[in-house]
């Protein structure tokens, strides 16, 4: 097929960083599988020991291992729900972030539901979600929209690399092994540029990303519900599906500045993702910012005005500093004023200081999840009367950490696979009439 | 296998290795403690019943943790004894509460020259336990019960027979069987001629069909033991006891229709067009080999 | 001798023998003639050192007592659709309850739980600042609405049609959902074996009816005995109790006992003003308590004697003071 003059300037470019790994990648490689053994270490500490190996006990039943779940696969819809609406409103900028989005969205939905193995008390009868499934557990109606929609993600994604597929195979640029031509000659599906395909593949876009938004907001609702259909105060909030939906989109958004900036400084991608991306999606980030900061007050208004006495409880130990008020005020200040006042300001709108910004933000997001299943969870209706410092207050175990940070490494260590794989831009979009 | 699950076996090969090894046997040996027996306690009572069976009961206890306990699983011997001699009834072993029971005939107990039944029952004792035995002397009595219905009210006559005289001035018990223990629901005390009348509730769930099992019960009388007659009566509210299958609820294996409906719709939409972007990328592979 | 005939002695030993064997042990023959025969005699083999009452320590085997956990076979469709005809009650008197904590111990001892996992728990409780504190012993309370049941997303945790809400073991995946859902924190985790898997029912068949065995990483919580309940018995925490405080019956009898008392069931919640604990959370409890009002017991009486470690366990609520 053709490949146009400006896409081979752009092949050249990243031939170097697809080609082959440097000895940079293989440094963060070797860290990050340290990392990630000692979080299988773990496991195999959790799979013999049994799960008192954690700091979960009865009152706390969920800990570390959900909130991370949440973390992820929030992360994941938002790369989703962005990437879809990016697409399907042709937004012109939209080009060098579609790939970063998109793998956002695949790898964290990879991770996330690694974690609710973690937790599950006997995974070795996982099955029994399906052979024994009862449609009216919000567990459930979680298994199946992950599943449908990691199924969702991957189609995406891959609808979005058939192209660059037939150019990595077509090119001769690239400096590539046979296997790895094979691997795009298999996965290009014979695309040879044909106004036919074109139309096809057209088409399968739009469809995919139609579906994907109203499916990110049911699939983040659903998984916001398995706190909402509970009795507990802090979690029985009818806000809890939109409240989650826009966290996710957050987060998700976050992430992707996030990897941005990443690329930008490893694959000197100045003249691809240009200051003024960083500003689209400050002004992204702002506005979902102002929402989630609605959301949170609202929330919380009417839980504290109401005061109600279980409600009462939870906010007491969330406002109080010596028990998670600290915890909740940086989660705030992270996650809703320093983006919106950073994206705000013209002159704090940097490159690096709105990445920073994100990175504090997806932080303070972390922090809000932890916030939002420990403390609940230490709140039962009944007094707790027990001596055991466990079963009052949940701490997490160096099991756990290692297991959270495993899961953090292997997003990474994905990603830097995924980025030598394919291109962190999507070639085949620069042929495009506009612009 | 876990790591703990291992841990635990060794433990136990070396706990039977110590328990099978002659040094410890003989060790014990010398030591030549012969476990002590625990004392037990018995106590027979007998209940009379109104078609001449009379059930012996033997109640074996223990003194354990401060607490008397009843003894399950041990044989218990039953007696009948006439001036001269002693008659092996049978033998039961106590059930789960200490209990053993024992039901015979009372046409066929010899009577003494007071008109009274002796009984004995004899636990002999075993390595555990110390031998106990307990014994009754028991005038033969019935009860007769009769019930009475009018247009808004029940009742029931019962008269009372000791050694086939009325006896009077007896307290009378009505109890309805329930599952685990059974109802009181009313008392009378006889007259001179032996009769007493209970006014019973109307409003008592029964089974299916409204019925009821009543028991007269004079208890525990110092000639005549424990006297129960039975009847059987609809006087009950009827209960529809018949099981019903479980509804479509939230919490029953079977889910509400919308909840089912949603679903399909649902998983409908979003497969529908996963089918149709797979079928188009078919098509494009197609289209490419023909280009 | 004269008047019983050989032939009638006879009579009398078959009846006997009989009417104990299926009266009281029918469950135990049974399974010993069903092909648990080897458990069965691995078991009686098992002995237990007693103190008698005189100070000397004697060995008695373990058959002879209480507790010894009943084998007998119920198959998942009954343990799953419950006791014909039944709808379990329990009524719980507040004002006879002294913290004695026999209810704990006699279901510990029942369902093979170590010291420290209560599935029945007594909680010291003071509704406001001002109010009389008083004990409050907790059962599960087989909800009618059960959240723990919506919520199960394997039907490892279920309703039966006598009221009773159940968890298979063999089925529970361990996802703690049930534990967040129940607002009565009734449910318990085996958290790991060590901690929470007595050694000694690792043979048993597993029955959802009896609890036992425990299994790693599945929840687990009071189940209102129903495999007493199926010989006509009291669950255990009710007969522990020594000042009668749980009554126990079945609802369409419209009677309720405690093992000395036996009264209607309606009588006694009109005549004692019983309530369900939360009755506004709408999950519709199969658990009554009578306010604790003419109690026989002053509160301060069942903390006194208590242990150091238990008695921290009450410290918030400052009976001290």
């Amino acid at each position: 097929m053709d490949i146009s003059k400006k896409q081979t300037a752009i092949l050249q470019k990243f031939a170097p960083y697809i080609e082959r790994f440097d000895a940079r990648s293989f440094v963060w490689i070797f860290l990050l599988s340290l990392v990630i053994l000692v979080g299988l270490y773990a496991l195999i500490q959790q799979i013999v020991e049994g799960h008192v190996v954690t700091g979960m006990r009865d009152n706390v039943v969920w800990g570390l291992y959900i909130v991370n779940f949440i973390f992820f696969i929030g992360i994941s819809y938002g790369g989703a729900i962005l990437a879809g609406m990016l697409h399907l409103f042709k937004v012109p900028w939209r080009r060098p972030i579609m790939r970063i989005a998109v793998l956002t969205a695949f790898i964290s939905a990879l991770i996330g539901p690694i974690f609710i193995i973690l937790c599950i008390g006997r995974f070795d009868r996982l099955h029994y979600l399906l052979i024994h499934a009862r449609l009216q557990s919000p567990i459930f109606w979680d298994v199946v929209a992950i599943s449908t929609y990691l199924i969702g993600a991957i189609l995406f994604m891959y609808l979005l690399m058939i192209k660059d597929f037939a150019i990595y195979r077509d090119s001769d640029v690239l400096n590539l092994p046979p296997w790895r031509r094979n691997l795009y000659r298999a996965l290009s599906l014979n695309y040879q540029g044909t106004e036919s395909q074109n139309k096809q593949l057209a088409i399968s876009k739009n469809l995919i990303a139609l579906i994907m938004i109203p499916m990110v907001v049911v699939v983040s609702s659903v998984l916001s519900w398995i706190f909402g259909m509970t009795l507990r105060p802090g979690w029985h909030s009818t806000i809890f599906g939109p409240y989650f939906v826009l966290a996710a989109i957050y987060s998700g958004a976050a992430v992707i500045v996030i990897m941005m900036w990443i690329f930008r400084r490893a694959y000197k991608l100045k003249d691809y993702l240009t200051d003024k991306h960083f500003a689209y999606m400050g002004y992204i980030l702002l506005s979902l910012g102002a929402g989630y900061g609605y959301f949170t007050f609202s929330e919380y208004l009417t839980s504290w005005f109401g005061s109600e006495r279980w409600d009462s409880e939870v906010m007491e130990k969330l406002f109080n500093p010596a028990e998670y008020g600290w915890w909740f005020l940086i989660s705030n200040i992270f996650s809703i004023i320093i983006p919106i006042v950073v994206v705000a300001f013209k002159k704090l709108r940097t490159p690096n200081l709105i990445s920073l910004a994100a990175l504090l933000l997806v932080f303070g997001m972390w922090v809000k999840r932890y916030l939002i299943v420990v403390p609940t969870l230490e709140t039962p209706l009944l007094p707790i009367q027990d001596t055991r410092p466990e079963y009052i207050h949940y701490s997490a175990t160096w099991v756990e950490w290692a297991l959270s940070f495993a899961g953090l490494a292997t997003f990474i260590l994905f990603f830097i696979v995924m980025a030598k794989l394919v291109t962190i831009v999507t070639v085949s979009d620069y042929t495009e009439k506009e612009r | 296998m876990s790591l703990s699950k291992i841990i635990k076996l060794s433990w136990l090969i070396c706990l039977v290795g110590i328990g099978l090894s002659p040094a410890y046997l003989s060790a014990q040996d010398e030591e030549g403690e012969e476990p002590e027996q625990l004392r037990t306690r018995a106590s027979l009572s007998s209940v009379q019943k109104n078609n001449d069976a009379i059930s012996l009961n033997m109640l074996l206890r223990a003194k354990i943790d401060d607490r008397y306990t009843g003894l399950p699983g041990l044989e218990v011997t039953f007696y009948t004894s006439t001036d001269s001699s002693e008659i092996e009834l049978g033998k039961a072993t106590t059930g789960e509460d200490g209990v053993a029971t024992l039901t015979v005939k009372g046409k066929d107990i010899p009577r003494d020259t007071g008109n009274f039944m002796a009984f004995m029952a004899e636990f002999e004792g075993n390595d555990e336990f110390k031998g106990s035995d307990d014994d009754i002397e028991v005038l033969p009595a019935s009860i007769v019960l009769e019930p009475m219905e009018e247009d808004s009210s029940l009742a029931l006559k019962v008269i009372l027979l000791g050694d086939n005289e009325p006896v009077e001035d007896e307290d009378i018990a009505i109890f309805v069987k329930r599952l685990f223990s059974p109802l009181k629901v009313g008392e009378g005390t006889t007259d001179e001629e032996g009769a007493a009348e209970v006014s019973f509730p109307m409003n008592l769930p029964g089974d299916n069909e409204g019925n009821l099992e009543i028991f007269a019960r004079l208890e525990d009388h110092s000639d005549f033991g424990t006297v129960e007659a039975v009847l059987t009566k609809a006087w009950g509210k009827p209960v529809n006891q018949l099981d019903q299958e479980l509804p479509k609820a939230l919490w029953s294996p079977n889910p509400p229709t919308w909840m089912l409906l949603t679903f399909i719709i649902l998983m409908v939409a979003v497969w529908g067009h996963y089918g149709v972007i797979i079928y188009k990328l078919f098509q494009v592979k197609k289209d490419g080999e023909a280009a | 001798m004269s008047e019983l005939s050989e032939n009638g002695r006879r009579d009398f030993l078959k009846k006997g023998a009989l009417g104990v064997s299926l009266a009281a042990w029918g469950q135990l023959i049974f399974s010993c003639s069903s092909g648990e025969g080897g458990e069965a005699a691995a078991e009686a083999s098992d002995t237990v050192k007693l103190l008698t009452p005189d100070g000397e320590l004697v060995e008695v085997d373990k058959k002879h007592l209480k507790h010894i956990h009943k084998v007998e076979k119920i198959s998942q469709q009954e343990a799953r659709a419950g006791i014909p005809g039944k709808k379990f009650v329990m009524v719980i008197d507040l004002a006879r309850c002294n913290n004695a904590r026999k209810c704990i111990s006699a279901c510990q001892a029942m369902h093979h739980l170590p010291s420290e996992k209560e599935w029945v728990t007594v909680k010291l409780m003071k509704d406001s600042k001002d109010g009389a504190p008083y004990w409050f012993p907790k059962t599960c309370f087989h909800c009618d609405n059960p959240p723990c049941v919506k919520v199960c997303p394997v039907n490892a945790t279920y309703k039966r049609q006598d009221g009773l809400v159940l968890i298979d073991s063999e089925r529970c995946i361990g996802c703690k959902f049930c534990m967040t859902a129940c607002p009565y924190s009734t449910r318990t985790f085996n958290w790991g074996e060590e901690l929470d898997i007595p050694a000694d029912t690792e043979t048993h068949p597993h029955n959802p009816e009896t609890s036992v065995p425990s299994r790693p990483g599945t929840v687990e919580k009071c189940d209102f005995c129903p495999d007493m309940v199926r010989m006509g018995k009291l669950p255990d925490c009710v007969t522990a109790c020594p000042n009668g405080v749980f009554y126990f019956g079945d609802q369409n009898e419209d009677v309720v006992t405690n093992g000395s008392e036996t009264v209607r069931f309606s009588q006694l919640i009109k005549d004692r003003s019983g309530y369900r604990y939360m009755e506004d959370l709408g999950t519709e409890p199969r658990v009554w308590y009578l306010p604790p009002r003419d109690r026989i017991f002053p509160v301060e009486r069942g903390y006194e004697s208590l242990p150091d470690e238990v008695k921290e366990r009450y410290k918030n609520v400052g009976l001290d003071g």
